[in-house]
Formats: C-alpha cells, sequence, structure tokens
C-alpha cells in the first residue's frame, strides 16, 4: 500500500474547536485531497510530511511506518523526505534562484554559492526554463516562475513523493494550464508519487486518479 | 591629550567586547525565547530587560554585591582561580555588557518572532538539520533587526557609566572611560580636556548612529 493514513487532531483555539478525524488508504501515484478552504486539507499536509505531530494515528507511505501515536514512532521532516511545495513556495528570500534550488543539496551550515554548479540543479534550470532567471532573486520573479523554481527546488532533492498544497491558486488561468502541463509531464517522467490538495474543479480534472473530498475536518467521499 | 587616546582606546575595548559578549548571549537567549514556551517565560523576560530600565548605579550595586570580594561569584573566583574583577577593566565589560544587554535581546527576539515560520519548515522539509536551518534561514533573514541592536549595544557601552563607575572606579589608563573621563575633567575643571573628550565621544556616537540607521528593519527589500 502505498498510503495508509490515519490521523485525529484537535485544534483549539479561543474562538472555536476543530477536530480533524481522517483515515485513507490509497495506492494512487495521483492522489488529490479536494475540499473548501478551512476544511483542514493543510493540515492533512502538514501532518504527512512531518511539519506538525497528529495527536493520534498512523501513517505508512510504501509500507514503511513514519508516525504510529501507539508505537511511539514519530519521524523528523528530515528523515521523511517527502518533497513539499508550499501554497505561498517559501522561496528563501535571500538567496537567487539557483541557490534556492540547490538549497537541499547540502547539509552543511552553510547555503550553496551564488555560482554552484550542480547537474541536478542544471537539469531542473533547463526543464523548467530557468536558465536566464538563475541569479534572480525570488522577489523578482513572477508567480508562474516563482512556482517552478519551488518545484525544482521540491525536486532536487530526490524526494519518495511530493506533496503540494494548492499549486496553482495564486495564477491566473493561462499559466495555470501549461503549469499543470509541466507538472503532470514531470510527475509521469519521475514516476514519483503525488498527493495534491485542492478546491479546484479544474485541478482534479487533470490530476484525480483518486480524489478524497474532505469537508469540516472529515472525509466525504472517497473515489478510486 | 595621551590619556584622551588610551581613554578612547579604552572605551572601544570595553564596548566590543560587551558587544561581542552580547552577540552570542543576545541571540542565543533571543532566539530561545522566540521559539520556546516554557514555565516562568513572562518573569524572565521581566528580569531580563531590567537593565533597560533600573538606573545604573542601582545595577552596578547588584553586581558590586555579586562579584565583589565577598559576593557569591567574588569569592568563588577568588578562592578558586585567585581572580579579583572589581576595579578592572574586565569588569567595566561585564557592567557594559549586562546594561546593554536588553538592547540585543529586545530586538533579536522581534526579528526572530516577525520571521514567517514558512521558511524554516521549507528548509526542514528539504532535510536540512535544525542547526544548520538557524544559520542558513533563520540568521541571514533576522540579520538586519539583529546587526541595529548590537549597534545600539555598541553604542550604549561605550556611554555607560552609572554602573561602571560602581564596580570598575576610575583609574586612569586603566578604567577610565571617555564618559569617566569627561566628569573627572570637569570635576577638576579642566574646560580643555573635557571640551576636547566630548567632541571625541559626541563623534563616536553619531558613527554608530549613522552605521545603525542604514540598517534598520524595513529597509529590507521584502519577498513576496
Amino acid at each position: 500500500m502505498l498510503w495508509d493514513v490515519s490521523l485525529q487532531k484537535t485544534y483549539l483555539s479561543k474562538q472555536h474547536q476543530f477536530e480533524l478525524d481522517v483515515s485513507f488508504q490509497s495506492n494512487a501515484a495521483r492522489l488529490v485531497l479536494f475540499g473548501p478552504s478551512g476544511a483542514g486539507k493543510t493540515q492533512i499536509l502538514k501532518m504527512l510530511s512531518g511539519l506538525t505531530t497528529p495527536d493520534h494515528g498512523h501513517i505508512r507511505f510504501n509500507n514503511v511506518t513514519l508516525f504510529d501515536e501507539s508505537l511511539g514512532i514519530c519521524t523528523t521532516p528530515q528523515e521523511r523526505a517527502l518533497a513539499y511545495v508550499f501554497q505561498e513556495y517559501a522561496l528563501f528570500p535571500h538567496l537567487t534562484v539557483m541557490q534556492n534550488i540547490a538549497f537541499p543539496l547540502s547539509k552543511s551550515w552553510f547555503n550553496p554559492r551564488p555560482q554552484v554548479s550542480h547537474p541536478d540543479v542544471e537539469n531542473w534550470l533547463d526543464q523548467f526554463e530557468l536558465r536566464a532567471l538563475a541569479h534572480q532573486y525570488p522577489h523578482q520573479l513572477s508567480g508562474g516562475q516563482s512556482q517552478r523554481v519551488a518545484l525544482a527546488r521540491a525536486l532536487v532533492m530526490r524526494p519518495q513523493a511530493i506533496l503540494l498544497d494548492e499549486p496553482f491558486s495564486a495564477l491566473d488561468e493561462s499559466l495555470r494550464q501549461s503549469l499543470r502541463q509541466a507538472l503532470s509531464q514531470v510527475q509521469a517522467q519521475l514516476n514519483i508519487p503525488m498527493i495534491l490538495i485542492s478546491h479546484n474543479p479544474d485541478d482534479v480534472a487533470s490530476f484525480g486518479d483518486e480524489i478524497i473530498e474532505i469537508a469540516q475536518g472529515h472525509v466525504l467521499a472517497h473515489q478510486p | 591629550m595621551d590619556e584622551a587616546w588610551i581613554a578612547l582606546r579604552l572605551t572601544l575595548k570595553v564596548a566590543g567586547l560587551a558587544t561581542l559578549i552580547n552577540l552570542f548571549l543576545g541571540i542565543g537567549v533571543a532566539y530561545v525565547f522566540a521559539r520556546k514556551n516554557f514555565w516562568g517565560k513572562d518573569v524572565m523576560d521581566a528580569v531580563l530587560t531590567l537593565p533597560m530600565v533600573m538606573p545604573p548605579t542601582v545595577l552596578g550595586y547588584y553586581l558590586l554585591v555579586l562579584i565583589g570580594r565577598n559576593g557569591p561569584i567574588g569569592a568563588f573566583l577568588q578562592n578558586h582561580f585567585n581572580i579579583n574583577l572589581i576595579f578592572t577593566w574586565q569588569a567595566a565589560v561585564i557592567a557594559a555588557a549586562i546594561v546593554s544587554f536588553p538592547l540585543v535581546f529586545k530586538a533579536a527576539r522581534a526579528a526572530f518572532e516577525s520571521l514567517e515560520s514558512q521558511y524554516e519548515q521549507a528548509a526542514r522539509v528539504l532535510g536540512i538539520s535544525e542547526f544548520a536551518i538557524f544559520f542558513r534561514v533563520t540568521l541571514p533573514l533576522a540579520w538586519r533587526g539583529i546587526l541595529s541592536g548590537l549597534l545600539l549595544s555598541f553604542a550604549r557601552s561605550s556611554g555607560e557609566f552609572g554602573a561602571t563607575l560602581m564596580v570598575a572606579g576610575s583609574i586612569p589608563s586603566q578604567t577610565q572611560t571617555l564618559s569617566i573621563a569627561v566628569y573627572e575633567a570637569v570635576q577638576a575643571g579642566q574646560d580643555d580636556v573635557a571640551n576636547f573628550l566630548v567632541l571625541l565621544t559626541s563623534v563616536v556616537c553619531i558613527s554608530v548612529l549613522l552605521v545603525s540607521g542604514k540598517l534598520m528593519p524595513g529597509r529590507v527589500i521584502e519577498s513576496r
């Protein structure tokens, strides 16, 4: 089984309480978590990547346990090696496009130098047509360019799977279509499992090998 | 006028070392306060900010009680290492470091707290260790705020008077810093010496403020 997930967590704030209780199993290489904003989709993705810890439940990926509350297993995000593309891309503002993409390749205390050269970085610069922007800073990029840099940075670490949080929501419609195509191509080429969350039915149509509909922290429907 | 230059050198040495101490201590403590929650945090925050609001002479008195020959720290150093701090330039460094600590602590804490958490989270899922994240992401994004705090701390240290006089005294060419030398010159009716010292001090302070103004946050190019 590719994904075997059961997550329970209670979020408490002064105003209200939010219960997240989601379980699913899936073998789909392209899984879409679909639902309105505020349904808890991002929280699910953060738990899968290890950025937040569920109160109860388990996360197994490719039959490897990443988290199991009853067994006391909780691997760190670093150990999970699941790439996460943030909704706002989270490109490091103090690093160039090239340095951003090369960021995960060095685990040392120092950032890659501006003149960094690595075959994988070169490859993604070419594939995502970022060559001309290699020495620009994130604030100089358009939304579509930022998104491709974020994707390249995620893929350069050769992750086991890729998690995408509303990857097209910040882009206009014409860009969305071409970037959907680019993402689809890369996913097929690398044959890398992918979970994408979206509230846009067009994303579901493009990537929904399997669709899990989420509403108010619960699974509403699971369409294989 | 030779004494004036000696006093300037001593002042720069004391202020430089005090700022160096706060570089490590202030940033370290500020990071813990910005990222961790622990019992008694508010009380500790108040205690650490105290040097900013308390009269320097009161602070000097506390210090005298602690590191004086009969104080707990002073007696320990005397008995085990045969070190006496009172009326040495090292005591002036300690006094200056304590008086200016809140300036670095407050600035660094604000800089860390205003950072968007997504950058550190992105680095985490890209497989970078927590320690490396601090040096590669957190510190570079917060450094402007921290640096302006360090410069203010340097300025405050070089102008320190009350606490320094209590613990280090006013020994010419040993513990007599610029601000103390000004006081002594006026007391002795040496107006020409006083004039020169005051001018020297003003030049140092204006230089520090000019540099610090250039580095104030707000001039940072914000990322999208």
